[in-house]
């Protein structure tokens, strides 16, 4: 199941400027199959996306660097498979 | 009949007025081009034995661009460093640049950074509850209305 809602999460993050519902959906397809890379790299995506759309009306310094870092840390996941 | 006659002799002026004025604006673009003595031809002659204006400025325009002469190459032309390095200068180029990007800091990931999987869980889940707080129920119903296939999200 989760590995047909890949290309729906992607395809979501991609072209669908609707950031809290893209960083939702792609975290429950991801617990959905943890084991998967495909998932966890859209989580990935999703967040630094989303995070860079949900960032831009913000003053603070922060901004995106809390979704890079936690989008950086995603993509280091090392799957229980390899 | 004397209308007729008084028209045609009009227009025979009017022609040649502007036949006068077209070759006065020749004369000065001539002038202002530094072609004077084309100029003084064209106005000598008219008719048939005249120097046609326009048959005989542009070879004249022609003649006089300036030739295109190719610049001088200095030191071959190419990128190649056989001409201007020699073996052992080139080896002492690549370790200084070796040298340099060794002195960097490592980019690469560490194994040791990276999260388990219970953390990345963790992370996923608390980033679910924030945005399914956030989002509203009609970007849902935007989703479902913008993809072409049906997803069912109770499954």
């Amino acid at each position: 199941m989760a590995r047909d809602y890949s290309f729906s999460v992607s395809s979501a993050t991609n072209h669908f400027n609707r950031p809290n519902f893209v960083i939702a959906y792609a975290t429950a397809v991801f617990a959905l199959d943890p084991k998967a890379p495909a998932n966890a790299n859209n989580m990935a995506a999703a967040i630094y996306t989303a995070g860079k759309s949900l960032s831009q009306g913000k003053t603070n310094s922060t901004g995106i660097n809390s979704y890079q870092k936690d989008a950086e840390a995603i993509y280091l996941y090392p799957f229980p498979s390899q | 009949m004397p209308t007729t006659e008084a028209a045609s002799q009009k227009i025979e002026a009017d022609s040649k007025a502007a036949e006068k004025e077209g070759l006065r604006q020749f004369e000065a673009l001539t002038k202002e081009l530094g072609l004077e003595n084309m100029a003084a031809q064209a106005g000598t002659g008219s008719g048939a034995d005249g120097l046609n204006p326009a048959s005989n400025l542009f070879p004249m325009l022609m003649s006089q661009e300036p030739e295109y002469k190719e610049a001088p190459v200095i030191g071959g032309g190419s990128l190649s460093d056989v001409e201007f390095r020699t073996p052992e200068e080139k080896a002492r180029a690549l370790r200084a640049v070796n040298a340099e990007l060794e002195s960097l800091p490592v980019k690469l990931p560490k194994k040791e950074d990276a999260p388990d999987q219970t953390a990345i869980l963790k992370l996923a889940a608390s980033y679910n509850a924030s945005s399914r707080k956030n989002f509203r129920p009609d970007e849902l119903s935007a989703y479902t209305g913008a993809v072409t296939f049906n997803p069912s999200f109770d499954s």
